[in-house]
């Protein structure tokens, strides 16, 4: 199910509402009530577009509950061995069901391609969210191993950890330590209620609005013969794609945060407007916030960080980039722009250094938006070959670098990017900053409803509404 | 629960594990007994008015280049405006082994479209690029049109 449609939207929130406030807090006041609540919409949310994965998802709940009792057990006991065993087995399991459907086929394609062979390909559909709740599953077991956190008795607990509906598929990553506590203790209050529901309708808004308004223009450049884009047309096909991924993705967490905050939950914000950064180390503390921190705690560190000799921390931050880039998807181009960002990352730490914040900020900030499209361009491409000719038509390779069409597209959307550059900054907080609160406030009492209704309008009106990040 | 039912349950995950993904590979080639009306029944009733328009069997044969006797049946819509790209094409064959044949025809048919379409209306190669061509067996499921995922749903949900 999608936070963007109808069914989510008119049926499915209404009803888990009414059932948590209704009978888990008015009534019964009781946190095991609640939680049953919340993890059958869940398991209802997951199982609504692939009901079969709802399967897969259950075992991996069954598995690693048993998991941690397990290494739990053997921790107290002392026996260290045992424990280590089972935290091994438990790291192979869950990277093993996430290899098996979403790499399976990248693996089985590039051994027809190197050897000659012709294995058939599984093209089983890639169980929506899997890299997200592997990740999540992959933070309480190795937490739990080093000791950072106390298990999980409560299998009703740690299933809705998992399967929590406002983050199961598409993040934030909540690493279990900063929910640990709300599973049993968190207070709904209508201050949190309220902020949730003018999250959401800020994040539907960036989504409907403006993600799929952008949307449909990259989509119209990309279906254009590469050889035929002129740099002009390149680049306000890559400024839409730019905005479009960030409104999607962001508003998406802006949406899961907005939820938790309805049922209670606070989780940790995944964006602060990346776009305003002046550097790539800037960006990444920027974008998909808990990710970046997830391979951060749980790769980076473990290897040593950048407490090693140089070698080894270029080595570290290059497995990273690796990973980070598998993780968003099985193909070349993935990967490509994953290594992309750790020799840029490396080349800001070890080259540019200390010379970095003397370059005057508007240079940084050109320079970075600038790398930052052109991974775009690796990112959004069907393939490397696309994404290589895409990238020689911004320079000018394909046809020239301007015409007419190009002219055209850029005069038509100028509006939509140009409010679209605006909404990615905080300027519109700082505009609204100078105003007498307030009248701020009662303005927003206004705005948001009609700022729903809007979304309403475009979302019947609209059937391209696919989340980009769904298919990681 | 006791601490020492711990490691069956893990035990028991696997083997479920492994019996699900067994299932999902054979499942994936699996097919269907049912006629082909009632297996595309569902994806029909989602066609919007005025959307695509009901074809013959010997439509489907001369648009994608089939062997019809190989068939065993097929549903077969698509837009009669010649600037609209939307179709709705589902094929059950007598033997499973020739879906492979109607999925390559129907391959060749949406590279040709995509060709007649790309430089002059984007919006139709756009539909053709999100195009759903599957094989379930001895059934094989073609669409392009707006609401192509929904339709594939419902024609799974049938099979």
């Amino acid at each position: 199910m999608v936070f963007s449609s109808s069914t989510f939207l008119m049926a499915f929130l209404p009803l888990t509402l009414l059932l948590y406030y209704g009978v888990g807090v008015a009534l019964t006041k009781n946190v095991t009530v609640k939680n049953c609540i919340l993890l059958l919409g869940s398991l209802v949310f997951y199982a609504w577009g692939e009901p079969v994965y709802i399967v897969l998802m259950l075992l991996s709940i069954l598995f690693n509950f048993a998991a941690g009792r397990v290494i739990d057990s053997a921790l107290e006991d002392g026996r260290t061995g045992l424990a280590k065993f089972q935290f091994v087995l438990d790291v192979i399991y869950n990277l093993a069901v996430l290899g098996f459907f979403k790499y399976a086929d990248f693996v089985v394609d590039n051994i027809n391609g190197l050897f000659g062979v012709h294995i058939p390909p599984l093209e089983l559909p890639l169980p929506i969210g899997i890299s997200f709740y592997t990740f999540q599953i992959l933070s309480y077991i190795i937490d739990l191993y080093t000791g950072k956190i106390r298990v999980q008795k409560n299998l009703l607990s740690f299933a809705l950890y998992i399967s929590l509906f406002p983050q199961l598929i598409a993040g934030p990553i909540v690493k279990y330590k900063e929910i640990e506590e709300q599973l049993v203790g968190r207070k709904e209050s209508w201050s949190k209620y309220s902020y949730g529901m003018t999250r959401f309708v800020v994040g539907l808004a960036k989504k409907l609005l403006l993600a799929n308004t952008l949307g449909a223009v990259y989509s119209g450049i990309q279906a254009m013969d590469v050889g035929s884009l002129s740099a002009l047309t390149a680049w306000t096909g890559i400024a839409c794609y730019t905005l479009q991924i960030y409104f999607d993705f962001s508003g998406y967490s802006d949406m899961a945060i907005g939820l938790g905050s309805m049922f209670g939950f606070r989780f940790n914000e995944n964006f602060n407007y990346p776009y305003i950064a002046t550097s790539i180390t800037d960006f990444w503390r920027r974008w998909h916030i808990s990710l970046s921190s997830w391979f951060r705690d749980y790769v980076y560190i473990p290897l040593g960080g950048n407490r090693r000799k140089t070698p080894r921390v270029i080595f570290n931050l290059m497995v990273v980039w690796l990973l980070t880039g598998l993780w968003h998807g099985a193909a070349w181009n993935f990967v490509l722009w994953g290594m992309f960002y750790g020799v840029l990352l490396i080349f800001e730490k070890y080259v540019l250094g200390d010379l970095l914040p003397r370059i005057p900020t508007p240079v940084r900030w050109l320079t970075t938006m600038v790398l930052v499209m052109c991974g775009w361009v690796l990112f959004s491409a069907p393939d490397l070959t696309g994404a290589l000719l895409y990238l020689k038509a911004m320079f000018g390779g394909a046809a020239g670098w301007t015409d007419g069409n190009g002219a055209y597209l850029l005069s038509t959307n100028l509006a939509v990017l140009v409010l679209g550059a605006f909404c990615a900054t905080p300027a519109y907080r700082h505009i609204l900053d100078r105003f007498d609160q307030k009248w701020v406030s009662r303005a927003k009492v206004v705005a948001y409803p009609l700022l729903f209704a809007l979304c309403v309008v475009f979302m019947v009106s609209e059937t391209y509404n696919p989340f980009l990040y769904f298919r990681f | 629960m006791s601490r020492k039912l711990y490691p069956a349950l893990e035990v028991l995950c696997v083997a479920a594990l492994i019996a699900f993904i067994t299932f999902l590979v054979l499942s994936r080639s699996g097919g269907t007994d049912k006629p082909v009306g009632d297996v595309a029944a569902p994806a029909v009733k989602l066609l919007e008015e005025g959307q695509m328009d009901k074809k013959t069997n010997a439509d489907a044969a001369k648009a994608f280049g089939f062997d019809l006797s190989k068939t065993d049946g097929l549903v077969y819509y698509e837009n009669s405006d010649i600037m609209d790209v939307s179709g709705l094409l589902v094929v059950k064959v007598k033997d499973p082994e020739d879906a492979e044949e109607v999925r390559a025809a129907v391959e060749t048919y949406i590279a040709n479209q995509k060709n007649l379409y790309k430089n002059y209306a984007p919006e139709q190669y756009a539909l053709l690029e999100n195009s759903i061509l599957e094989v379930s067996g001895n059934t094989v499921f073609y669409c392009t049109a707006k609401n192509a995922d929904a339709l594939y749903d419902a024609f799974k949900k049938a099979l």
